[in-house]
């Protein structure tokens, strides 16, 4: 016989097990005062898009209303789910597979990226050879993969390198946690020219508080450039130069530290500037929460400050070195930097967010339809500016649920991964006496292999 | 409070939060898509009440009942492929002994589990967990008990309450 204390500790357990997609705020910089500068996959971009996804949805409800009371009455969901997310009501009980309509042919044909861009999709090891596991931060080369590998979840304790062209991976070395942080997780990882760097946090507390780290790219010790409170330590991305760490904070400004050691210092004229990627900075526009449109994006180096102005009904706006994409309703608007060669990208690429892949690639979401069980359907996009090729990321599995990952560097990374042996599950049972029917849809498998798209490996334009 | 700080106050909710939420979501949801998706949910709905409940009431207690009354109701993810940004963890039931429990609470019906991870996670007592659940106080010692004796556990604590 089992103890009310034995389902109390297997809860506990539970909960401090649980996995966590890389959006807790565990291991991003949470960067959420400023949404509209989210990278993809933190907590507060998904809440973001999900509040942006219901306004439209309500939206959608009124003009649809007739017809989801008809098919609710007629106790055919399936219509719903399969017809357009955006009609489904609050409370839904999915339905079998078999029953589920498929909604004609998928509005885009889109070719995995593997095929568009071949060799840049390549497979690696989901473990180090002692176990740890990868979570990959960003392509250093068009072969090399870095790492961080990890003793426990989003616990980053080694940082590694690992080469596709010859499979094998390298320590640089570890990433050591501070003494006497409790909590502490080493956050986003930024490849300079002479140094890894990386910040670190105690994100489950109230503290405020962070530290800076860096490592010779060669390899060797890591060592801990300095520590921050206060509004100095709302980190939301990092820089690394020869001499100098820098950072901007979530509400504006950046930062820098001498890597020799000294005190922080704000950089001149940074008021309201977000690091992109050193030395770019970027300003935002006033505008809604998670919709705010870039409108400078500022050399930190030469002081050098370009106005970027976005179409009217435009949001979202987000410049890398050359290009800007943004949003406009659920198609992705795509221009120069100095605003020339703006474009609208066709229907069925709706803009996902966040930076720039590689600092030239669009992330872009397929809209639904089509039948993932015949049809290829990706479960997101990548779109080339330069060339206006596309290339799909991983596939929608029929069954269940498909997921994916973003490296998780400072700069915008280069990178998407995903794991092909995880198959979709769903799994169906009666769940009330009028036979209503309830789904739980998981996923198994897997786990010994990513698939990587490192955009690095994509030809530049010529 | 302007608008700004009002965002400013729910990023910073979400951001504290966040971990503590996606641990609830995990208890109640058994698996972590689910469980990211039942704090995405409710957080999204959060922030549409935020000025609202930042005012009147506990942002947390707000956002932890809507969790487990979207969970309870069959509530089922919509996009889930939008939502999961990573390839998840998986095998994490056996890594910790108590496996069968985990694994036998999961059969339990929804309803079930959320009295016994509101009386035994969250520690509140019947009278707020009816609250929370829209039924009545003796509803929830009926469904703790049944819960209890399918997962064979022995009633010691309960009688405290």
């Amino acid at each position: 016989m089992r103890s009310e204390e034995d389902l109390i500790r297997t809860l506990r357990t539970a909960a401090d097990q649980a996995a966590q997609p890389p959006a807790a705020p565990g291991s991003l910089p949470p960067g959420s005062l400023r949404p509209g500068s989210l990278r993809p996959g933190s907590l507060s971009h998904a809440v973001a898009a999900r509040r942006r996804a219901r306004r439209f949805r309500q939206r959608a409800q009124v003009a649809l209303a007739t017809a989801a009371v008809v098919i609710v009455a007629g106790g055919t969901a399936a219509v719903l789910s399969g017809g357009g997310w955006q009609a489904q009501p609050a409370v839904t009980v999915d339905e079998p597979t078999e029953d589920k309509p498929t909604v004609g042919e998928p509005r885009l044909q889109v070719r995995p990226a593997g095929e568009v861009w071949p060799g840049a999709v390549v497979k690696m090891p989901a473990k180090a050879a002692d176990g740890w596991k990868y979570r990959p931060v960003t392509g250093i080369s068009p072969t090399e993969v870095l790492v961080t590998a990890e003793s426990s979840f989003e616990k980053a304790g080694r940082l590694e390198v690992y080469d596709t062209s010859t499979g094998t991976a390298r320590v640089v070395g570890e990433m050591p946690a501070p003494e006497g942080v409790k909590g502490y997780f080493s956050q986003a990882v930024e490849v300079g020219e002479k140094y890894y760097a990386w910040y670190g946090e105690s994100p489950n507390n109230r503290d405020k508080w962070a530290d800076f780290w860096i490592m010779p790219r060669e390899g060797g010790t890591a060592r801990q450039v300095g520590e921050v409170t206060g509004d100095l330590s709302r980190v939301e991305r990092i820089g690394v130069t020869d001499d100098h760490l820098v950072w901007s904070v979530r509400q504006g400004g950046v930062y820098r530290i001498p890597l020799a050691g000294g005190a922080p210092e704000k950089i001149d004229d940074t008021d309201g500037l977000h690091l992109t990627s050193w030395p770019l900075a970027a300003g935002y526009a006033p505008g809604k929460s998670g919709e705010k449109n870039q409108n400078r994006v500022v050399n930190l180096e030469t002081g050098q400050s370009t106005a970027v102005e976005a179409a009217p009904g435009t949001t979202q706006l987000t410049c890398a070195t050359d290009w800007c994409f943004g949003a406009q309703r659920d198609r992705t608007v795509v221009q120069r930097i100095d605003g020339s060669d703006q474009e609208q990208l066709p229907e069925g690429m709706e803009f996902f967010g966040g930076e720039l892949l590689g600092e030239r690639f669009a992330l872009v979401s397929p809209s639904s339809g089509g039948d993932p069980a015949g049809d290829y359907i990706p479960v997101r996009m990548v779109y080339d500016p330069a060339t206006g090729q596309i290339g799909g990321v991983h596939r929608r599995s029929p069954e269940g649920s498909t997921s994916y990952g973003f490296g998780t560097s400072s700069s915008p990374t280069t990178i998407m991964y995903w794991d092909e042996d995880k198959k979709g599950h769903r799994e169906c049972r009666t769940t009330s006496p009028a036979g209503n029917v309830s789904c739980q849809s998981t996923e198994r498998g897997g786990g010994k292999e990513f698939t990587v798209l490192n955009t690095l490996a994509i030809k530049p334009a010529s | 409070m302007d608008q700004t700080a009002e965002t400013a106050a729910f990023d910073e909710f979400i951001r504290t939060r966040g971990d503590a939420l996606l641990r609830y979501g995990y208890v109640l949801a058994g698996n972590s898509e689910d469980a990211a998706d039942l704090v995405q949910e409710a957080l999204a709905r959060l922030g549409d009440a935020w000025p609202r409940v930042r005012k009147k009431d506990s942002p947390e207690g707000y956002v932890r009942t809507i969790m487990v009354r979207l969970h309870i109701n069959a509530w089922r993810r919509r996009r889930r492929e939008d939502l999961v940004a990573a390839v998840p963890e998986s095998g994490r039931v056996d890594q910790y002994g108590d496996a069968d429990l985990w694994a036998e609470l999961q059969e339990l019906p929804r309803k079930m589990r959320a009295v016994l991870v509101l009386r035994y996670y969250e520690d509140l007592p019947d009278a707020e967990i009816a609250r929370i659940l829209g039924v009545s106080r003796g509803t929830v010692r009926s469904q703790a008990a049944r819960a209890l004796d399918k997962l064979r556990i022995k009633r010691v604590l309960q009688e405290a309450r």
